[in-house]
């Protein structure tokens, strides 16, 4: 079932031209884990791994081969390094590692390096692809452990900032082992990471430590080129003039609805309180508190000492009891105008307004 | 590559102030609009708790003779909670209704019988036979308290001059009273 599985799964790979692929270092670390922990299903699917080699070999050569003339037919002047302004990522590496192999890994340093490092990776793919062994599963267990320990370090393209990356026309995709396949997976079903349908990286045949460094060589290749791809910019200039432009208008037009919107925008305003409202609203205050004390006079058969006495005061409504018969209110309008009620002799206007109420039940 | 960059960020920032701008554009053509229904929803709020405090008080003067009792502002009558569903409290978010007792004379045919005389204070004994007399009534009043000018005023126009007022930060509408010609 496996290795029917995976055989189809190369078949649909070579198939898919211009289909999306993703791939990381966190993905190859993924499948160095699982192939780590499980060695002994590494050596049950030696067979297919068998199978998977020739296929491997010459995707991973024309990965690299393709990334070449990728990054040759694209202007270097157009080509952004994808860490630009960043600081740079730092590579965790064994100890036994060379100094070329921390070149290799160094993609970020100028584009020489990607052409060197993607050069190495063809002449190093040539000369392993007529002397593939198989190692013991000791120095199996050991090249998992060092590539996992390779991949751990944050390369250029760690889980953080790896992005899908969309399969190129002119070359297949990297083979992962089944088990990173799985990891790969379960990462996609808790959404750590999208992966498109198709993607199918086989490294299980990968038991050595050159062609491990050559896996991850073409794997690397394979991201820059990806990176560059997508990095190719368009002709902005145009389209940075008129949107310079319309942005300008934009903006202006922006500044002048806020600060003076037109009519249409803005609705009718809420009614608002005149001078003739608030100076009415004294006049009514004075008689409705007169009326109080009125009240209390009728019921008590005397005037109240002072406003404390009645049930009802109304604010800011001064009360001077002139006599036992004869009181003043005193209220101010707005502007400070007093405004006198005398008990003795209302004026005219608290008589037209008093004379217009009319209670709607009998005494209660 | 750095004019690559530069030109990419160029037509980066303008892509940001388009988007920007236009947002602000269309946040400031609907501020208006959007600040009136708010307003008028306050007013709303308002009008209905005046309206329904008013009709409440008026059902409950009609059939015990008495109106509620007064309260501080916000609180609601006891007499009357049950027009106000789901509600412990007459505020609103930026008023408060208060309910107020109130009294004021209303001049009344003096009974043949009754040979009421006038206070010692004011006139000579046995000097007249009131034949009309003074008679206190209770009234009532909905006080309505914001710091919305704007509020009071629409309060104001709704219910006209005649039965309200507007003192200070208060809109009074006097319940009980109709007011005539």
């Amino acid at each position: 079932m496996a290795r029917k599985r995976k055989k189809s799964r190369s078949k649909k790979q070579r198939k898919a031209t211009g289909a999306s692929d993703a791939t990381s270092t966190d993905a190859l670390k993924a499948g160095g884990d699982e192939a780590v922990e499980d060695t002994s299903e590494d050596q049950a699917t030696d067979e297919v791994a068998a199978v998977a080699i020739d296929d491997e070999h010459e995707t991973s050569i024309a990965d690299a081969r393709s990334a070449v003339v990728a990054m040759d037919q694209d202007d270097p002047d157009d080509v952004v390094s994808p860490r630009q302004g960043e600081s740079e990522p730092e590579i965790v590496m064994p100890d036994d590692f060379d100094d070329a192999e921390l070149d290799v890994i160094s993609l970020d340093d100028d584009e020489e390096s990607h052409e060197r490092l993607i050069a190495e990776a063809v002449a190093f793919a040539a000369a392993k692809e007529s002397d593939i062994d198989t190692p013991a599963p000791q120095d199996a267990i050991e090249g998992e452990a060092d590539l996992h320990e390779l991949a751990v370090g944050e390369g250029p393209h760690s889980s953080e900032d790896a992005a899908p990356i969309a399969r190129p026309a002119t070359t297949s995709g990297l083979s992962l082992t089944r088990d990173a396949v799985a990891a790969l997976s379960e990462m996609q079903a808790q959404g750590l990471i999208d992966l498109p349908e198709d993607l199918v990286i086989d490294l299980g045949e990968a038991t050595t430590d050159d062609e491990r460094d050559r896996l991850l060589a073409a794997a690397l290749a394979h991201v820059e080129l990806q990176e560059a791809r997508f990095r190719v910019p368009t002709d902005r200039r145009r389209t940075r003039g008129w949107k310079g432009t319309a942005a300008s208008a934009l903006v202006m037009l922006t500044m002048l609805v806020a600060l003076a919107p037109p009519a249409i925008l803005v609705p009718d305003p809420p009614a608002q309180l005149t001078e003739s409202d608030l100076t009415y609203g004294v006049v009514v205050a004075l008689i409705l508190q007169a009326q109080q004390i009125d009240a209390f006079r009728a019921r008590e058969q005397r005037l109240p000492d002072s406003l404390d006495d009645l049930g009802t005061v109304l604010p800011d409504i001064r009360y001077v009891k002139s006599s036992n018969r004869l009181y003043q209110l005193v209220a101010y309008t707005s502007d400070g105008i007093a405004v006198v009620y005398d008990s003795a002799a209302p004026a005219a206007i608290f008589e037209r307004i008093a004379e217009t109420w009319v209670t709607t039940q009998a005494g209660a | 590559m750095m004019r690559s960059i530069a030109r990419r960020r160029g037509a980066a920032t303008a892509d940001i102030v388009m988007a920007v701008a236009g947002i602000t554009l269309l946040i400031a053509a609907a501020m208006p609009t959007l600040r009136a229904r708010s307003f008028e929803a306050l007013v709303e709020d308002a009008a209905t708790d005046v309206e329904t405090l008013r009709s409440a008080s008026e059902e409950y003067f009609s059939t015990t003779r008495a109106w509620p009792t007064p309260m501080e502002p916000g609180d609601l009558p006891p007499e009357v909670t049950t027009a106000f569903p789901g509600r412990a409290s007459l505020s609103g978010p930026d008023y408060s209704v208060q309910w107020r007792r109130l009294e004021m004379l209303e001049t009344q045919e003096a009974p043949d019988a009754v040979n009421r005389r006038p206070a010692d204070a004011d006139a000579p004994p046995d000097s007249v036979r009131a034949d009309r007399l003074q008679v206190p009534i209770g009234i009532g009043g909905v006080v309505v308290r914001s710091a919305s000018g704007e509020l009071l005023a629409e309060l104001l126009a709704r219910y006209g001059a005649r039965a309200s007022f507007v003192r200070d930060s208060t809109w009074t509408l006097i319940v009980g009273v109709t007011p005539g010609g």
